[in-house]
């Protein structure tokens, strides 16, 4: 266990690594520099260039890049923020987005999970047929179509709430934005544990507690839905691209002080330093899921980790 | 009249008697399955009228896409025949805009924008862009998916273990990191629209490959095929690859809707098809900016989007039931 765990973290850690060379290389490539007014005499750019150690050598560049990102020196900003630090900017919106994250994603996959237990229940019946609809439609419709349907309807139609997000009534105008983003990885548990407990349903383990008399309740939710969640693990990682993806254009379209619209505003003013910065944090944010979702595989599935991590 | 497979057996007057049907082949087999699912044929239908809207909508009235008209801005949507049942009239907010601009001989079916242009031939103009966008980027992870998958599965051992690492570490950074970024360096058009979202789509494709190609080469039409000295390009392209294309042709299918979406990912963002060039995505986030005066400027848009998605999903799901029958769902 403890070897496929160090594998695991060292796979991360290079991934990780590696990222952050490319991001560095990327940044290279960047239309502009940020020393690029003409006001600049070639003396101050080569002073600019000293203090940025952009005047040593490219490899050292990559040690020293790589160790900033690591210590979370990001730099600073160019455009949205003058010389203002990226982390400090960061720090300020990211608590509204990882909260705002966490609430679509539990309401998501609660309201997912009851869903699909009581389609696979009642299998082939009316409720089974209208949640795989809505499976279908909660997958398929993009959460920005859906974000803007619910603005247009519930907040300007029928003023029920407010049009963007407002951070002095954090609940009442989030509730929107959490709708958007919940529906995709609802229907998703829905539709895995839907399939997954029909077939745990199935098995004859949950026969043999059923004969022995244990409640219905506790059939479905301990000796059932214990087994039926271990597939569903593994969607995490796309639920989490889901959202963050979603997320972006929700935060944008709520006018709501996160990552995402500063990721939006760092792109549109060519504020790269933001933009590499926010693209790090959604890799770290990604690999460290994926991580936990492996380790967490081979803790529940002692198949997995007994193959040495082979899927 | 128990009906197995192609015999049935049926007890007449306690005779046992065989009826035999006549055997399909798998292309008829396939049709068959795929019609008898409803959601998948209307999958179908919806999205070969956005096809045909997308090839000759543009021509189908007098504007083009990118001619400004100062005079006629938003109007709103009026379509001959409808307009007498009271919908698509042209009237915005009890007042019909065309007598207002005196142009009642004119009809804009899905309106017109804040710069006066048709909005229905903007609307197939962009369906012709998103749908152009998602087939190739599909395309092209497809022939690169393939080939890496067919390399890995076959030659197996170092090689690879390295390859499936790349596959790994391209896998840990989220789809909207690489597509944006590379967006931004290529500059948005849709050749860097395309590239970007090649790159991010192939891996998936290749861990397919490559996984049945671990399977398949064990089976004896390889060995057989090695031993009378085919190449290996011969041994991938004409003795594996025949047997994985159902399977490719599925994920290559449910890969366009992704796409699509992220299309209109990236022009919400900004990094979208550059004006006057419009696509769904494009047309969705300009109709947001103007979307509490003139709603029909994205409602429309979005609508048509989102059944545009659904029919993709549902098509995808009827094509994998009929090709794929061993990864159906129950």
């Amino acid at each position: 266990m403890l070897r496929y765990c160090l594998k695991r973290i060292g796979m991360a850690a290079i991934t990780t690594l590696i990222i952050i060379i490319i991001l560095f290389f990327l940044l290279q490539l960047m239309p502009g520099s940020p020393f690029n007014n003409e006001r600049l005499t070639p003396d101050q750019v080569a002073v600019l260039n000293a203090k940025y150690g952009l005047d040593k050598p490219l490899p050292l560049q990559v040690v020293i890049y790589v160790k900033n990102m690591l210590t979370g020196d990001f730099g600073v900003s160019y455009n949205i923020q003058q010389n203002y630090p990226v982390a400090s900017l960061l720090a300020t919106k990211f608590p509204t987005t990882i909260r705002l994250g966490l609430q679509a994603f539990v309401v998501g996959i609660i309201l997912g999970l009851i869903l699909g237990i009581i389609a696979a229940l009642h299998h082939n019946g009316p409720l089974d047929t209208g949640t795989t609809i809505f499976a279908m439609l909660g997958s398929s419709v993009p959460s920005h179509v859906l974000a803007l349907g619910l603005v247009y309807f519930l907040a300007y139609r029928c003023g029920w709430f407010p049009l963007t997000y407002n951070s002095d009534h954090p609940i009442i105008s989030s509730v929107l934005p959490t709708i958007a983003l919940a529906i995709g990885p609802m229907a998703m548990t829905a539709r895995y544990t839907r399939n997954e407990m029909i077939e745990v349903m199935d098995s004859e383990y949950i026969t043999l507690a059923e004969t022995k008399g244990v409640k219905r309740f506790r059939v479905v939710v301990v000796h059932g839905l214990k087994n039926a969640l271990i597939p569903l693990i593994t969607t995490l990682g796309p639920m989490l691209m889901g959202l963050m993806t979603g997320s972006t254009v929700c935060e944008q379209i709520f006018a709501i002080p996160g990552i995402g619209s500063l990721f939006i505003t760092a792109i549109q003013s060519n504020d790269y330093n933001v933009v590499i910065t926010l693209a790090f944090i959604f890799s770290m944010m990604y690999i460290v899921t994926l991580l936990v979702i492996d380790l967490l595989y081979g803790v529940i599935d002692p198949r997995i980790r007994l193959a040495g991590g082979k899927k | 009249m128990a009906n197995i497979g192609r015999y049935a057996f049926a007890n007449q007057d306690g005779i046992y008697r065989d009826d035999v049907y006549a055997g399909n082949p798998s292309w008829k087999e396939t049709l068959i399955i795929f019609s008898k699912n409803k959601g998948a044929v209307f999958g179908l239908i919806f999205v070969l009228v956005m096809v045909v809207l997308a090839i000759w909508g543009p021509n189908f009235n007098s504007y083009t896409y990118d001619e400004i008209q100062m005079t006629r801005q938003n109007m709103p949507p009026r379509i001959p025949g409808l307009e007498k049942l009271g919908i698509f009239d042209g009237t915005l907010k009890g007042k019909n805009m065309y007598e207002v601009k005196g142009a009642m001989d004119e009809y804009y079916w899905f309106g017109t924008d804040a710069l006066g242009r048709d909005l229905f031939t903007r609307f197939c103009q962009g369906t012709r862009i998103s749908l152009i966008v998602a087939v190739i980027s599909a395309i092209l992870s497809l022939v690169i998916g393939v080939s890496y998958g067919l390399v890995c599965g076959y030659y197996g051992g170092k090689l690879d273990l390295l390859m499936m690492r790349i596959i790994e570490i391209i896998n840990g950074i989220p789809a909207l990191v690489i597509v944006s970024l590379l967006v931004v360096i290529l500059k948005p058009g849709l050749t860097s629209i395309i590239v970007a979202m090649a790159i991010n789509g192939w891996t998936s494709m290749a861990r397919l490959v490559r996984a049945n190609t671990l399977r398949i080469k064990q089976q004896e039409h390889i060995m057989a095929s090695k031993t009378l000295g085919s190449s290996v390009p011969t041994i991938l392209f004409r003795e594996i690859f025949p047997n994985l294309l159902s399977s490719v042709i599925v994920m290559a299918m449910m890969e366009v809707p992704g796409a699509i979406f992220m299309e209109s990912f990236l022009s919400f963002v900004g990094l979208g098809i550059p004006n006057p060039q419009a696509s769904l995505g494009s047309l969705i986030s300009d109709g947001y900016n103007h979307m509490l005066m003139y709603s029909f400027q994205l409602a429309i848009p979005a609508i048509f989007f989102a059944v545009l998605m659904i029919s993709l999903n549902l098509c995808g799901d009827g094509l994998r039931d009929a090709l794929d029958p061993k990864q159906r769902r129950s």
